[in-house]
């Protein structure tokens, strides 16, 4: 049986690295090594000159023996069982280092992530986990999820997105975003697992009418199909449908922190293409896009909305209004991809992927949230222009509103120094459901110090829009307090003054 | 010896004692809650719409590449 050895290398060196592991280790020719090596370039290009590479072989990833086992292992030609994986660290390592027990912390300072090799040429880049920290540009706020690995027998831990090129056979890109999503969620929190290529296959299987197998990529209800059945509420938004609104509703559940399956194409200019990535997050707030939101972009269903505000001379900014760029866990390039919401394929050689655009989305909600983003915006906006305690004449106020968790939100509440104690203690202190709405109410000087002065909660859980939604909001110098089931709200003159705002659903490493 | 606290109670009781308790108008309340009603309901209608258009834009782009 033959023992594990180990390759180390500075990342520079990463594609002579891949050629040596593709030419000795998955029995490839030189020259097929080499065009593959070059091919992967990018993914060693993005990380930081200054990281080292351990290679280990062999290495039994799981993601792979599963695809192994129910797919490649009965083809003609042989296909290797094992993979290689490639842990990165920040500057140089020896294998020494993992034997000094003096060393052991600073080594685990300094574990950046991994990604697995598999033998699935041209296709090799398989499960990964590779921590912002390691890329020369990481200036983004994403989801992130920490799992625990080995490296040289020694147990580390790192945070970031799983991420994982497509095989194209057992996995193309509809499956592989599905995998990453139960991937993030199964590590994160107890209420899911993850989930291997061969459950997406057998979960899909009640609802399609061919075999699965080599794999001929899944439409946008099909995905959401698949979370369904793994857990989630899931909903499916479509650009046709929204319009105006659909940005927006994106933005607003990246700013929840929630994971989003997003689906591309350019039918729309007459080309084939379609392809699922993740968005994960947004690059970090540039303060002079926050100057160029436009106010009042609202989609006004019922007429009356832009004309009463007008009448005030209200100006409402919408923070989902703003323009930055998105983060993509996109399994044909690296991990972590900018790129703009128009354009989202621009970055891509082949010219034809540039009329990309995307047309759907699916987010995977907890279960139990019942009250989803148009809705629960709409009555919002509603609340703030029709509402008993409407927004006072002249008024130019900045709305920044998502989702987040009540165990999540308190918790920031309370390690807040910046918040009033008073409106905090009443905060802290009322029941919540497990999922809330939160609006946070600014201005634009207040928000690029990344401060608000108003804040409403409205319950996640309650889908009858015809009851009222809110259980507490301190806005305008008066704060009400919800509860009762008559709906009737008990109301204090307490002003509240600025408070830092609230940043726990996506995270800069 | 068992010490029972309400923070809250202690907080609405003192802001009520230093005259800061507000008597909802009900009646402006009631109307603004209509009004709110009306145009959620508006929003209810257009959500339908908007979700089952989804629903079938879901389904016509194979994404595999």
């Amino acid at each position: 049986m033959k023992k594990i050895e180990i390759i180390l290398s500075k990342v520079t060196s990463g594609v002579d690295l891949l050629v040596e592991i593709l030419k000795t280790e998955f029995s490839i020719s030189e020259e097929d090594a080499k065009r593959s090596a070059n091919f992967h370039k990018p993914y060693f290009d993005a990380l930081k000159d200054n990281c080292w590479l351990i290679a280990e072989f062999p290495y039994v990833d799981r993601v792979y023996r599963d695809s192994y086992y129910h797919y490649y292992s009965s083809k003609l030609i042989p296909y290797k069982r094992d993979c290689v994986r490639v842990s990165i660290f920040d500057d140089e390592i020896s294998l020494d280092d993992f034997r000094d027990l003096a060393k052991i912390e600073n080594l685990k300072s300094r574990y950046r992530g991994f990604f697995v090799l598999r033998p699935t040429l041209p296709f090799i880049i398989g499960r990964s986990l590779i921590s912002p920290k390691a890329l020369k540009i990481n200036n983004f706020r994403i989801c992130v999820t920490k799992i625990h690995t080995t490296v040289n027998s020694i147990k580390f831990e790192i945070e970031g997105f799983p991420h994982s090129s497509q095989d194209t056979e057992t996995i193309s890109c509809a499956e592989t975003t599905i995998w990453a999503v139960m991937e993030y969620f199964g590590t994160k929190y107890p209420d899911y697992k993850p989930v291997l290529p061969s459950k997406i296959i057998e979960v899909l299987n009640k609802i399609t009418t061919e075999r699965q197998i080599p794999s001929k990529g899944l439409n946008i209800q099909q995905m959401s199909y698949a979370l369904k059945e793994f857990g989630f509420g899931t909903r499916i938004y479509s650009k046709d449908s929204y319009s105006s609104d659909f940005k927006k509703l994106f933005s607003c559940y990246v700013e929840s922190g929630i994971p989003l399956l997003v689906g591309m194409d350019n039918g729309h200019a007459g080309g084939n293409i379609g392809h699922a990535a993740i968005c994960i997050g947004h690059e970090q707030i540039d303060n002079g896009e926050v100057d160029n939101i436009v106010p009042n972009n609202i989609v006004d269903i019922s007429g009356q909305m832009i004309n009463t505000l007008n009448a005030k001379n209200i100006k409402i900014f919408d923070w989902d209004d703003m323009k930055r760029k998105f983060i993509f866990v996109d399994d044909n390039y690296p991990a972590y991809q900018k790129a703009n919401f128009d354009s989202p394929t621009i970055h891509y050689s082949d010219p034809a992927w540039h009329t990309c655009r995307i047309n759907n989305f699916v987010v995977p909600l907890y279960s139990k949230i019942y009250l989803e983003a148009f809705e629960a915006k709409n009555y919002l906006m509603n609340y703030l222009i029709f509402g008993h305690q409407p927004l006072a004449n002249n008024s130019n106020v900045l709305v920044r509103f998502f989702l987040t968790s009540t165990r999540s939100f308190k918790d920031g509440l309370a390690l807040n120094s910046s918040f009033d104690i008073t409106v905090k203690k009443l905060i802290l202190n009322n029941p919540m459901p497990k999922f809330i709405w939160i609006a946070e109410l600014s201005t634009k000087e207040l928000i690029k110090d990344k401060k608000a002065d108003g804040i409403l909660i409205l319950d996640a859980t309650e889908a009858n829009i015809y009851t009222n939604i809110m259980i507490f909001t301190a806005y305008q110098g008066e704060i009400n307090i919800f509860g009762d089931s008559t709906g009737i709200p008990e109301t204090f003159s307490v002003p509240l003054p600025p408070f830092s705002i609230y940043e726990n659903n996506l995270k800069t490493l | 010896m068992i010490k029972r606290i309400s923070e809250s109670g202690e907080i609405l009781a003192k802001l009520a004692k230093d005259g800061k308790s507000k008597a909802v108008d009900l009646t402006n309340y009631g109307q603004a809650t209509a009004k709110l009603n009306k145009e959620m309901e508006a929003v209810r209608r257009d959500y339908k719409q908007k979700d089952s258009a989804s629903q079938k834009s879901a389904s016509q782009v194979t994404l595999t590449a």
